[in-house]
């Protein structure tokens, strides 16, 4: 238990990074924990449990793609396995780019944190969230756009700190 | 990050992008390695953003800060993908913590487990829906496993679930129980144990066709074999009843009061001249040309009228004027909600969904997700060969009868035509369908290449499979243009009680003439 709670937030970000529907992610989630629950007497435990951890969760990832794939545009499954791989690569600091990540959100406007809030914590639809700020969805993207710009650059300088 | 691919990313991200801009991407992401770690970085972002998110919510809800939208109410948005989504990435993770929470306060499970099932009804309140309870598997104290409804499987140990109100389920080793709600479960084989402390709390288990209704009450259901189950009451009373064969909805067209749930006609659906009773509804070919159904839908997955677990069957009469050209299907039924979808089409394209493989060709397809073995479509092969229907046949512009069902407790999945099982798939007996969620469902495909053409009327949607004999016999109406939705089934009773026990009685069920079918 210990370990799937170290690689809790490492799981999660891979899941979440491929997969951008918060309700189907939150499907993937769960049934990576009760295949981990269900498979860990198959665990090597010479191995680092976050890497078999995160090996099970982009089969899950996988699986939901092929599906998803049927009416959505979706990449092929060789560029899927490349960029589950470079997702993973990117995952080895995650603790530090988490951190990082934080930092950056306290020095965002409010109205930008709320939009963290709504849109990626409580999955309200940009649409919606359109029509509470009374403003078109465009603007709601746009915003949106620069958010994550303005973090990635932040998370940068911040790395770069380190 | 240069503008294009930032632009491209974030519309991906939000799931906005034509499909000549996604190709671009495509394109970008296979030609260029930069390209490839910046977009990764990017959805990186995005994925760490989500549990950001969360951290964020939690502390300025600490500081007293509300959030601009209500969290215990979901908001919903039509056509976005973003409607259903709760604290995702807590469902494992406070799975989790209620396994490390139970594992210091609990060193042994005792009978009664009072601490964990309080951590349970917490769980609940958050996550309703998804999460219905947990299972603690006996001898490994402390554990506690999601369960999600729907979930099923042959427990190889003694499980205890703890439901909502207080009722205790427990599942004894080597049974095979199905998780359908918080107030419904389906024994497959062995036995379980129903416990409710609660008088007012209620919790039903399904066999088959009928139900043992358990109100306040201790009691104990052992499946022996096919065709018998034995019932002990321990406490209190309980109902012995057998399932009404009426739909779970329906639709004859006839008048905007006849229906169960009321339609939007969309492009040129128009109503006419019924098949059996006075109204139909007829669609073209045309994209956008479908019937809304309005209502019935649920936020997430596994609510609303569309959610079934046991079984199901979609009945219609129709008049096809599909062409069966490759890539263009006639949807007939849609509910479409990821791959917890139910669908009903004639279909002439690759898929990689069927289950039996067959030849490519024209096909009738019914899709549903099955717990455990993800969704599948049953295609139906439209080749005249084998008792199945040609193209032309089914085409011939007169009213055929269809109906699809499945049943979880035979693991029959079956596509009648014409009052005749034409094709059939035995999967293994247990699986719970999965269905049900935010999506609006459709008569019809508002796609140019899913659209309808011809006339459907009597639709239908059962939460059970319908036997060779009712489907047999709706045919037999069907051809004299009588209806089966008789004036009785708008009251809407599913289930009648046959027998009540009393305490400190066993009854055997399915073990003499009398007794309705047991599955």
């Amino acid at each position: 238990m210990r370990l799937y709670t170290r690689n809790q937030a490492r799981i999660a970000v891979f899941i979440r990074s491929l997969i951008r529907d918060p309700a189907d992610a939150s499907d993937v989630m769960q049934e990576t924990s009760l295949t981990l629950w269900r498979s860990f007497s198959q665990y090597d435990r010479n191995l680092d449990f976050g890497s078999w951890a995160v090996g099970i969760a982009r089969n899950q990832v996988l699986k939901l793609w092929r599906i998803k794939r049927r009416d959505q545009e979706l990449f092929s499954d060789s560029l899927f396995l490349e960029l589950a791989d470079e997702v993973e690569a990117n995952l080895s600091n995650s603790e530090q780019r988490l951190q990082a990540l934080r930092d950056c959100v306290q020095r965002l406007t409010t109205r930008q944190r709320e939009l963290i809030k709504d849109f990626y914590g409580n999955g309200v639809a940009a649409a919606e969230v359109a029509r509470r700020w009374n403003r078109n969805l465009h603007t709601v993207y746009n915003a949106l756009r620069s958010l994550r710009k303005e973090l990635g650059q932040c998370i940068a300088a911040e790395l770069n700190k380190l | 990050m240069n503008e294009e691919l930032r632009k491209l990313s974030d519309g991906f991200l939000d799931g906005y992008l034509e499909t000549d801009q996604f190709r671009r991407l495509e394109e970008l992401l296979q030609s260029d390695l930069k390209s490839k770690r910046e977009f990764v970085e990017h959805i990186v972002l995005h994925g760490e953003l989500g549990l950001i998110a969360e951290e964020l919510c939690c502390v300025d809800s600490r500081f007293g800060e509300s959030s601009s939208i209500n969290r215990t109410s979901p908001q919903v948005s039509a056509g976005t993908d973003h409607s259903t989504s709760r604290t995702w990435w807590q469902i494992g993770g406070l799975a989790i913590a209620v396994s490390l929470l139970a594992a210091a306060l609990t060193y042994n499970l005792s009978e009664r487990e009072p601490r964990s099932s309080g951590e349970v009804r917490y769980e609940l309140e958050q996550f309703p829906i998804r999460t219905i309870g947990y299972t603690f598997p006996q001898g490994r104290s402390g554990l506690a496993i999601p369960v999600r409804a729907g979930t099923i499987g042959l427990s190889v140990f003694a499980t205890r679930m703890t439901e909502a109100g207080g009722v205790e389920v427990n599942v004894s080793e080597g049974s095979q129980f199905g998780f359908a709600s918080d107030t419904l479960g389906l024994l497959f084989a062995g036995s379980v144990r129903v416990s409710a402390n609660d008088p007012n709390s209620r919790y039903a288990v399904e066999i088959g066709d009928h139900r043992i209704l358990s109100q306040g009450s201790q009691f104990e259901l052992m499946r022996s074999d096919s065709d018998r189950a034995l019932i002990t009451v321990k406490r209190g009373r309980v109902e012995i009843q057998s399932r009404v064969p009426h739909p779970r909805l329906r639709w004859s067209f006839d008048d905007a009061h006849s229906d169960d749930l009321p339609i939007l006609l969309r492009g040129s659906s128009s109503r006419v001249e019924g098949l059996i009773g006075i109204g139909a509804l007829q669609l073209a070919d045309e994209r956008g040309t479908y019937a809304e159904i309005i209502g019935g839908s649920e936020p997430t997955v596994g609510s609303g009228m569309f959610a079934l677990s046991g079984g199901i069957t979609i009945e219609a009469v129709i008049i096809s004027n599909w062409n069966a050209e490759e890539q263009n299907n006639d949807v007939i039924f849609r509910k479409e909600d990821g791959p917890n979808r139910i669908l009903l089409s004639f279909q002439n394209n690759q898929t990689d969904y069927e289950i039996p493989v067959v030849e490519p060709g024209p096909v009738l397809s019914f899709g549903i997700y099955l717990e455990g073995l993800g969704y599948s479509e049953l295609d139906m092969p439209l080749d005249g060969r084998n008792g199945r229907p040609a193209v032309d046949e089914i085409t011939d512009g007169k009213p055929h009868h269809i109906a699809a069902t499945y049943d979880s407790f035979t693991g029959m999945k079956a596509i009648a035509v014409d009052g005749r099982i034409c094709f059939s798939h035995q999967f293994p007996i247990g699986h719970c369908m999965r269905s049900g969620g935010p999506k609006p469902a459709m008569i019809g495909g508002w796609r140019k290449r899913e659209s309808f053409s011809g006339v459907i009327d009597e639709l239908a949607i059962y939460d059970f499979a319908l036997s060779p004999e009712q489907i047999s016999k709706h045919h037999q109406l069907a051809q004299q243009r009588s209806s089966w939705f008789s004036e009785s089934s708008s009251p809407k009773n599913y289930w009648e009680t046959v027998e009540t026990i009393e305490e400190g009685a066993s009854v055997w069920l399915g073990s003499h003439d009398n007794s309705p079918r047991i599955n």
